[in-house]
């Protein structure tokens, strides 16, 4: 993609997170689509935490469609765990409308920005509206991390702007939490609050960074490069001609894999 | 539950998706994006509808095509599909070349036992090639085994041997689809048939009530039985539909698509607004190929090759004035020589490259040669449309290639001298001669990389690249020596030895196609369990080789060619989104018999296992001319509704082999 062709991308959390990490990983990710695999430079245990955070996302997603017969699936006994704490974590309940794997856009003032939520919970009754995301990490969550965290910043705004369509009648910002939760800590929720206050705030900061994304030339993100993270960066043999250190696990865009998964059509043999 | 059926009739370019793009958006303001299905035909139409969406604010957007959908929902609702214990979370999918594989290995395994195709010479890959086409085609058509069967049985009508074959191919089919079923790998036609188990549910019905209001389709001249079949069940359970439907797009028919059974489906029930604006080709392109229409339909009499005999039917008269030129001679050779002067002289004038289309029914090295070295001469280059999707055209996914079989010597693959000399010309940064230099070596050391320690060669290559040599030489030394997985080393070599050279965005999609495709490859032959490591690696490499797996470039829309002439098939430029039309159009050996493709082989004929399949009538020698000349006009209208200022027919007496052309397409034109 040229630089120019950001104009029409929707940004994602990880598209901006990365961008904040270093301005040169952002570019050979989204401008040059140098996108590895992902079990590049992944040990087998990272590997292995990847796999199982798919698959939790995946029954978490069936548990709230209401689609049955998931005992079965055989799901490895980690992940049916998982399932099972959510199960006791998150009953379904009549009357509340639960949408997974939801996934909204923003577009305005020539601000591109998507995000793909884990779970919606709309109680309209009682005015509550909470965004549900799992982590399935071994770390304990902090309330300190993801207060900052750009996820939280740009799930929050994107709802309150672009869900007025699933949101009681009366919602305000204030009505809005976002929960992190984390299997193997089923008894710690990571709360966040917010305010029209926070809103207006989140929107300053989202639209300043976008703009200044926008308005980078192509080399300006080498220039930018913060130069202190690389040694564990999958780009290292292009930027330093060296092997990366074990690179962490992120999650990863589920967008990016659009152009990958994509069925390709039938094709006859002549 | 339908209020609303309103289908758009027209041609291509008379506005029918711009329609209802500006339909779905106001719909999506009104309702959200998330109560609209849309139904489109092919990947680049859903992301050229996703990426140019008008919307502040959107939901998710079930923008799909029929497999698209079907995947996406077998794969959602995956538990609720199959009726049995120790699923795995999500099914396999399996593309098309990996299914061939599959039904490969079947296929010799029986023959081994020299008990079935006893009569065919066909090799054990084409069989498996048109079993899954059968398998296909049937599952497009919505019919079960059973009915499969039957057909192909009524095709052999009191044919014996051919019975025989047919009862033998359809265990095998019955076989492949067991073993599918075993270990849940899903490829095209269990898709379809899956899709369809959950469609018969209550249950998920009741969810495609609850989840949509609205349904839009594109292009509904080209969807298959089964995709028609979709189509009613949301009416159903929908509000309002949109459609747009070109009564000329008939050119998917024998992949599937049905026109005839879409209009009996549908427009009964449908309110419908011909658009009669187009704003593709021409006025005079329009209404020449209305001529040619009306020449051949009012013909009688079939000639042997499958061209209808024009004798008597009126001639072309006024309308053969969109014919620009007629080039012929009495060798191919000169014919493609003064096309090609042809072509110069209208650049010369002042047409863009991509504006000229050079069709042929069969592009042979010697045509290519024979333009590009000319065009080249006059600084003109060439597109070919079909060369463009090839991998192995490509530098680097060659460069990716070419070092695995020098790092799996065990599969006995040999990469050729020019495979070899372009890697290490991109690799090493070499000039081509040093880069012959060096592959010339190579082969002579049995496809390993030499000690270069003779003075002599380190000074032919020059000792710039000696260390980055040296490196290589090294890296590959490790790779053999630490047995690496090869899905890895695909990632490993791009990561380490091509990403660094900067590749542009085709290259880099190419070698993830490699990357991506090895990796389900892989998977699959996991869930087989199969073992036979070096012949997967053999297989994967000569699929490539044989461009059956092709690199999908994702161009997007208004990246349209302009400084090229285009070269090209008749079905790709007809299909191709590369190309929306051209001035002028030069058809190339009137006189071929390629011109007339058959649809048969000796396992496979679509026609049969269409829903038109008349069951008293016997398949013979005059069906088969009459589809042939039907899917010929059909290519002749597409190809001329293309362009915009005139076409030229260029034919020789005898073709590059040295045998006299015979076609009646020629006459069409007369």
């Amino acid at each position: 993609m040229a630089v120019k062709e950001l104009e029409k991308f929707y940004f994602s959390q990880t598209a901006i997170k990365t961008y904040l990490t270093c301005p040169l990983d952002f570019r050979s990710r989204y401008i040059d689509k140098l996108i590895w695999p992902s079990g590049y430079n992944k040990t087998e245990k990272q590997q292995a935490q990847i796999e199982r955070g798919q698959v939790f996302h995946t029954l978490a997603n069936r548990y709230f469609l209401g689609i049955g017969s998931q005992e079965k699936v055989e799901a490895g006994s980690e992940a049916r765990d998982y399932l099972e704490r959510l199960k006791d974590y998150l009953p379904v309940e009549a009357g509340i409308r639960y949408l997974p794997e939801y996934e909204l856009r923003y577009n305005q003032d020539g601000v591109r920005l998507m995000a793909k939520f884990d779970l919606l919970y709309i109680d309209s009754e009682n005015g509550e509206v909470i965004i549900y995301d799992w982590k399935t990490g071994d770390n304990q969550p902090e309330t300190s991390y993801y207060q900052k965290d750009i996820q939280t910043i740009l799930y929050q705004f994107i709802l309150v702007e672009v869900g007025e369509r699933y949101l009681p009648a009366d919602f305000k910002p204030g009505d809005l939490k976002m929960i992190y939760w984390n299997p193997n800590y089923p008894e710690i929720e990571v709360e966040i609050e917010y305010s029209k206050k926070q809103h207006q705030e989140n929107k300053n900061y989202l639209y300043n960074i976008i703009e200044e994304i926008l308005e980078l030339e192509y080399a300006e993100y080498a220039e930018l490069t913060p130069g202190d993270k690389c040694y564990r960066c999958n780009y290292r043999p292009i930027c330093e001609g060296e092997q990366p250190e074990e690179s962490p696990v992120v999650e990863d865009d589920l967008d990016l894999d659009l152009d990958w998964e994509m069925l390709e059509e039938i094709k006859f043999y002549n | 539950m339908g209020q609303i059926l309103k289908i758009y009739k027209g041609p291509a370019g008379s506005g029918k998706t711009t329609i209802l793009k500006d339909k779905y958006q106001e719909l999506a303001r009104e309702v959200g994006t998330d109560r609209i299905m849309v139904l489109l035909q092919n990947a680049p139409s859903v992301r050229d509808w996703k990426n140019n969406l008008q919307l502040k604010k959107s939901g998710p957007l079930n923008i799909f095509t029929f497999f698209g959908l079907a995947q996406d929902q077998v794969r959602t609702y995956w538990p609720e599909v199959y009726d049995i214990e120790g699923l795995p979370v999500d099914p396999y999918f399996m593309n098309v070349e990996t299914a061939h594989y599959i039904m490969t290995r079947i296929v010799e395994q029986r023959r081994d036992k020299k008990d079935y195709f006893v009569n065919l010479n066909s090799t054990s890959n084409s069989i498996a090639v048109q079993l899954i086409d059968n398998l296909n085609q049937a599952a497009l058509n919505l019919l079960n085994m059973a009915e499969l069967e039957a057909r192909l049985l009524d095709w052999a009508a009191d044919d014996t041997d051919k019975g025989k074959i047919f009862k033998e191919a359809i265990l095998l089919m019955n076989q492949y689809r067991e073993s599918c079923h075993d270990h849940f790998v899903i490829d095209y036609s269990l898709l379809i048939k899956l899709f369809f188990r959950l469609l018969k549910t209550d249950r998920y019905l009741k969810r495609l009530e609850e989840s949509y209001d609205y349904l839009i389709v594109d292009e509904l001249e080209l969807t298959p039985p089964a995709a028609q079949k979709l189509i009613e069940y949301m009416l159903s359970v929908t509000q309002d539909s949109f459609m747009a439907y070109n009564p000329e797009g008939k050119i998917n028919r024998f992949f599937g698509g049905n026109p005839k059974l879409a209009e009996k489906k549908f427009f009964h029930q449908a309110e419908i607004e011909e658009l009669t604006e187009f704003y593709g080709a021409s006025q005079e392109a329009v209404d020449f190929a209305e001529r040619i229409k009306g020449r051949v339909k009012a013909s009688s009499g079939i000639h042997r090759s499958g061209a209808r005999n024009l004798e008597g039917s009126q001639k072309l008269a006024d309308s053969s004035e969109y014919i620009e030129g007629r080039i012929s001679s009495e060798f191919r050779g000169d014919m493609l020589g003064k096309v090609a002067d042809e072509v110069i002289r209208l650049v010369e004038t002042g047409v863009e490259p991509g504006d000229i289309g050079v069709i042929a029914p069969h592009l042979d090295k010697v045509l290519e040669f024979t333009f590009t070295e000319k065009l080249a001469r006059e600084g003109l280059d060439i597109f070919n449309l079909l060369r463009s999707k090839r991998l192995i055209d490509i530098p680097y996914s060659q460069a990716l290639l070419t070092l695995a079989q020098l790092v799996y010597p065990a599969w006995k693959l040999r990469p050729d001298f020019t495979s070899l000399q372009q890697t290490f010309v991109l690799l090493l940064d070499l000039d081509p001669v040093r880069g012959a230099i060096l592959a010339e070596r190579v082969i002579a050391n049995e496809y390993r990389l030499p000690e270069i320690d003779q003075q002599e060669l380190r000074e032919r290559l020059g000792f710039k690249r000696f260390e980055e040599y040296n490196k290589l030489q090294a890296w590959i030394a490790e790779k053999i020596e630490a047995e690496i997985e090869v899905r890895d080393f695909f990632q490993q070599v791009f990561v380490e030895f091509l990403a660094p050279l900067s590749p542009d965005e085709e290259e880099i999609i190419a070698c993830r196609q490699i990357i991506k495709s090895f990796h389900k490859f892989a998977e699959i032959i996991e869930a087989y369990n199969i073992t036979d490591g070096n012949r997967i690696g053999k297989y994967f490499i000569s699929m490539i080789n044989k461009g059956t797996l092709a690199a999908e470039i994702l161009n997007e829309p208004g990246q349209k060619i302009r400084d090229k002439v285009i070269v090209s098939t008749p079905y790709k430029f007809i299909t191709s989104t590369l190309v929306d039309s051209v001035e002028y159009l030069f058809l190339l050996d009137t006189g071929s018999q390629f011109w007339f493709s058959g649809i048969t082989k000796e396992l496979l004929n679509p026609y049969v296992l269409s829903p038109q399949w008349n069951q008293q009538a016997n398949w013979d020698d005059r069906i088969d001319r009459s589809l042939k000349q039907d899917q010929l006009l059909d290519n002749i209208l597409s190809l001329i509704r293309k362009s915009s200022k005139g076409i030229y027919l260029a034919t020789s007496l005898f073709d590059s082999r040295g045998i006299e052309q015979e076609g009646e397409l020629v006459d069409w034109f007369i």
